[in-house]
């Protein structure tokens, strides 16, 4: 480094010679050349730092290397010391949108993260290196120096240590000079100095040591700056690591739920709707991590196996409903003004007799009601009168809905018997479980109040 | 004449008037509190239709309030003795039956609610227990809060029974017009110490006293044939 200095002191002198008088400062010569030479370091490390690099040992390296042929300081690569472009920091607004945060670098990234970045901004496939190479990471404080890890310091810091320091103040003072002297080329005493200027210049001892101070302390923040940014990394990684571990874990856990539901009902119902309460109470019995979840897990798992009716069908059914007032149990009841009006509202496209299928207007319906009414109530029974006229004017267009409820369509529990909707009499129809026990309660509360009242 | 036996806890801590009521009244509220809360449970959390959880409350309500009007009044037992006239024995029903009618009535609720939550059986299969557990657990609980309001006392001139809820009703047979006394004990009540007690003046329902289901009737009726006339 002594020869860097060396080389920059005879080059500067030499640009020194040939500036007009007025600019040259008024002090020295002597003490002139060291400042100049001090500036001319120190404007090597700040065009370093404003091109966002670590002041790595191969960058310390290239600069003896440079100032060894000429003097003069070595360039860096125009991508990293090019203003940031436009569309470079809108792809980088891009990828703190998709993952939440900006990534340090390419290695930061994991591979689903960069197939949703790529997904969600396609310009940045195959730049995605180089996009975050010239990108302040959102790990590091506004105005840091060093925004991307170097390998080889690194490697170097760790072959050192041999682990990742946590603070910088977990390290020794030797293991800091080594640090400085093999992985940040050797400087740690050198006799470099920045005057302020108009003040005094102290004694040649006395500014060679302050020199080497200043110069200690840079390479010293660029430790701390490497030290962070390893620290970082680590935690990006471990984070990275521990998502793909919980999604991995949530998908194995839902797979070994519906495996155990399909167990218990020997199908995979496509929606919960569609259970009785006995089944879900043996669903919750045999499955316990169903319990609040088994809509969302029937729903996941019939979106993914293509269950229940798409989206677009959904929509369409839809837009029957409100064309026609209410959907018709199937296509054969439809007229034909009716199927042309059908067509032309909802571009049904000859496909009614696949989209109203028995299955597929009572799911559209029960949607409709859980829309309309922010429920699905289980029989209409349940509902209130408005609700019920709600209901009719939303959903059936009109119509009565005694019967079309789901629990009312299937087989249905009923006091001597389990019937049909429609076989069962009169006295079955006025039966529920909890007017059952209303009636048990008050019929043994009067007959044993009476004992009560005589006395006897 | 030591004519009264206390046995057990309960009945040496009911010596005092402040826990006898207290020991009342949180029986009352153990009749009451499934009731109420069965009610709120409709109202917050169940899918009960309103109206069954608005009488489901009302029947809680209604157990409260009489459970604490019967043991407010019924905590000072009151015989007004005529001048001269020396009590002998006072007693109240024992209440082990009445617990003991709540205590069985479990095992058919437990069942009911088998059949009803975890089988797809027709609704009649856990009615007919939930009834028959209701039937006894209302049976208990009306039988613990009549038993608070009859009282049986011998005096050295006759026999009262009395029962006093919203009205009065008592029934007296004069010591000169006993003509028999008999003891009644069944199985269950040779084994939990307890008995019944008849005294008769004649034939017919006005004309027999029964002092039912005491604890230990063995001195009553001892105390009762010292009265007959020798």
């Amino acid at each position: 480094m002594r020869r860097i200095e060396e080389l920059c002191r005879r080059e500067l002198s030499q640009q020194q010679r040939q500036r007009p008088q007025e600019q040259q400062p008024t002090a020295v010569p002597g003490q002139l050349l060291e400042e100049q030479v001090q500036a001319c370091i120190q404007e090597g490390i700040q065009i370093a730092r404003n091109g966002g690099r670590t002041l790595t040992q191969e960058l310390r390296r290239q600069l003896e290397e440079r100032c060894r042929q000429d003097g003069t300081l070595p360039e860096v690569q125009p991508t990293r010391l090019a203003p940031v472009a436009v569309s470079d920091e809108q792809l980088r607004e891009c990828i703190r949108r998709v993952l939440g945060f900006l990534p340090a670098g390419r290695q930061a990234v994991g591979d689903e993260q960069r197939v949703r970045i790529e997904q969600a901004c396609p310009e940045v496939r195959g730049r995605l290196g180089e996009i975050l190479r010239s990108g302040n990471g959102d790990s590091i404080q506004p105005g840091g120096v060093a925004t991307v890890l170097d390998p080889a310091t690194t490697d170097c810091i760790q072959r050192i240590l041999r682990r990742v320091p946590i603070e910088s103040e977990e390290l020794t003072e030797d293991e800091k000079r080594r640090i400085l002297e093999t992985c940040f080329g050797g400087v740690t005493t050198a006799p470099l100095q920045t005057p302020v200027p108009g003040q005094q210049q102290p004694p040649a001892g006395q500014n060679n040591t302050q020199a080497g101070n200043t110069t200690e302390e840079a390479l010293r923040q660029l430790l701390e700056q490497q030290l962070a940014l390893m620290r970082q990394q680590q935690r990006l990684e471990q984070e990275r690591l521990r998502q793909e571990q919980e999604r991995s874990a949530a998908a194995i856990s839902n797979r070994t739920i519906l495996e155990c539901i399909r167990g218990v009902l020997g199908r995979l119902p496509s929606s919960p709707d569609g259970l009785t309460e006995v089944q879900r109470r043996e669903v919750s019995r045999v499955c316990p991590e169903t319990q609040g979840r088994l809509s969302e897990l029937l729903t996941s798992a019939a979106a993914q196996e293509g269950t229940g009716p798409a989206i677009s069908d959904r929509e369409t059914l839809d837009c029957i409903r409100r064309t026609l007032g209410g959907l018709p149990s199937s296509s054969d009841v439809l007229t034909d003004s009716q199927r042309v009006e059908v067509n032309r509202a909802c571009d049904a496209g000859g496909r009614l007799g696949q989209l109203l299928t028995p299955i597929a207007v009572e799911q559209s319906n029960q949607e409709c009601i859980r829309r309309t009414l922010g429920r699905l109530p289980a029989s209409t029974q349940d509902m209130t009168k408005a609700e019920r006229r709600l209901v009719e004017q939303d959903c059936f267009g009109g119509r009565s809905i005694q019967g079309r409820l789901a629990e009312e369509a299937g087989p249905r529990r009923g006091f001597f018997t389990n019937s049909q909707a429609g076989q069962i009499g009169s006295v079955e129809k006025l039966t529920n479980p909890t007017g059952l026990a209303v009636l048990g309660i008050l019929l043994t509360l009067s007959a044993s109040a009476i004992s009560l009242f005589k006395g006897n | 004449m030591s004519t009264k036996t206390e046995k057990g806890l309960g009945n040496r801590l009911g010596r005092t008037l402040f826990v006898d009521l207290l020991r009342r009244l949180l029986v009352s509220a153990l009749i009451a509190v499934p009731f109420l809360l069965a009610g709120v449970y409709g109202f917050v959390i169940g899918d009960f239709p309103p109206w069954a959880s608005v009488t489901i409350l009302l029947v809680g309500a209604a157990l409260m309030i009489l459970g604490l009007y019967m043991s407010l009044t019924g905590v000072v037992p009151s015989s007004p003795l005529v001048p001269g006239e020396r009590q002998l024995v006072m007693r109240r029903p024992a209440q082990k039956p009445a617990y003991a009618r709540i205590i069985f009535s479990i095992p058919f609720f437990l069942g009911a609610l088998y059949m009803l939550g975890f089988t797809e059986l027709p609704y009649v299969y856990p009615f007919v227990p939930f009834v028959a557990g209701m039937y006894f657990f209302f049976k208990g609980a009306m039988r613990y809060l009549r038993n608070l309001h009859i009282t049986y006392t011998i005096t050295d001139r006759r026999i009262v029974h009395m029962y006093r809820f919203l009205w009065l009703n008592t029934k007296e047979i004069p010591v000169g017009r006993i003509i028999s006394i008999s003891e009644s004990r069944s199985f269950f009540e040779i084994l939990t110490g307890r008995g019944s007690v008849i005294v008769a003046s004649g034939i017919g329902e006005r004309q027999v006293i029964r002092i039912e289901e005491i604890n230990d009737p063995g001195p009553v009726a001892e105390t009762l044939r010292t009265l007959l006339p020798s």
